[in-house]
């Protein structure tokens, strides 16, 4: 495993966009990615784990769906038991 | 560690370990890694793309192509870097195409983006709404900045003054420039 020789003034003139040389050497050093994990922390005013989990759920529900082939209609039907079809509209 | 919601259990796995039980079919797992990784992901992307909505977007995707990426992920690297390329490369390619529409649309762009009184208004509300989110700023990230951005001052003269480590000085100024981005987003 070689040393990384990166400062990290040159770290952080990456992460403000001021120093791009660096560019290919971040993208497979752990050092500079570890500095950079630190500096960016708490940056994320929201949780982005919430409408990435809806859509993984969703995507694996159809997956599910499709693979047990003849229950799809089934699935459906239970679905629009369960959630409604149209509520709001009324 | 993040301190965003979290899933008990699987909090104390280290990133492989959650690789390998999202692999044999646990969600959770995989939202776990979206909250360990989720403020490297944007912070790599919001460097890019300059625009935190769109990073925002980005990030999203990026871990949703990880998802579908990861009964492939075989460990050679950390999941971390695994993580960064994707975002990495989402971004770079989210900023060529801005470009290449930016290009196309250039002669509309600038005909709208006139400077009448609208516009001073809009200028004079922004500056006003600047003012108010600098003021909010926590002390330790107010103070370089001020002296950075309104007094120009270098870096180093900022470390002399406030008897800061220069690198700290860069650090604080850093995130006090994204705090600022954050709240003035709606006015991107």
């Amino acid at each position: 495993m070689t040393t990384c020789t990166i400062t990290d003034v040159q770290r952080i003139d990456f992460a403000e966009g001021e120093d791009n040389s660096i560019d290919e050497h971040v993208l497979t050093c752990d050092a500079c990615q570890a500095f950079l994990a630190d500096l960016w922390e708490g940056q994320l005013s929201t949780d982005l784990s919430e409408p990435v989990m809806r859509v993984v759920g969703l995507e694996e529900f159809v997956i599910a769906v499709i693979k047990e082939g003849g229950g799809i209609l089934a699935r459906i039907g239970e679905a629009l038991r369960v959630y409604g079809m149209g509520e709001e509209s009324k | 560690m993040s301190k965003r919601g979290c899933a008990t259990g699987v909090q104390n796995l280290d990133d492989y370990e959650l690789v390998t039980a999202v692999q044999a079919g646990d969600l959770e797992a995989f939202g776990e890694l979206v909250r360990r990784h989720q403020d490297f992901v944007y912070g790599a992307v919001l460097r890019v793309v300059r625009n935190p909505t769109v990073a925002e977007d980005i990030s999203q995707d990026c871990f949703l192509r990880a998802y579908r990426a990861l009964p492939d992920f075989r460990g050679d690297s950390q999941v971390r870097s695994w993580l960064y390329r994707i975002a990495h490369n989402l971004a770079v390619n989210a900023v060529t195409r801005r470009r290449e529409y930016a290009t196309e649309t250039m002669p509309e762009t600038v005909a709208a983006s006139g400077a009448g009184p609208e516009h001073s208004a809009e200028v004079s509300e922004m500056a006003a709404a600047m003012g108010d989110a600098i003021e909010a700023l926590p002390e330790d990230l107010k103070a370089p900045l001020v002296l950075r951005e309104l007094e120009h001052k270098s870096y180093e003269e900022i470390a002399t003054e406030l008897q800061l480590p220069l690198n700290t000085v860069r650090t604080r100024i850093f995130r006090a420039r994204r705090a600022l981005q954050s709240q003035m987003r709606e006015w991107q």
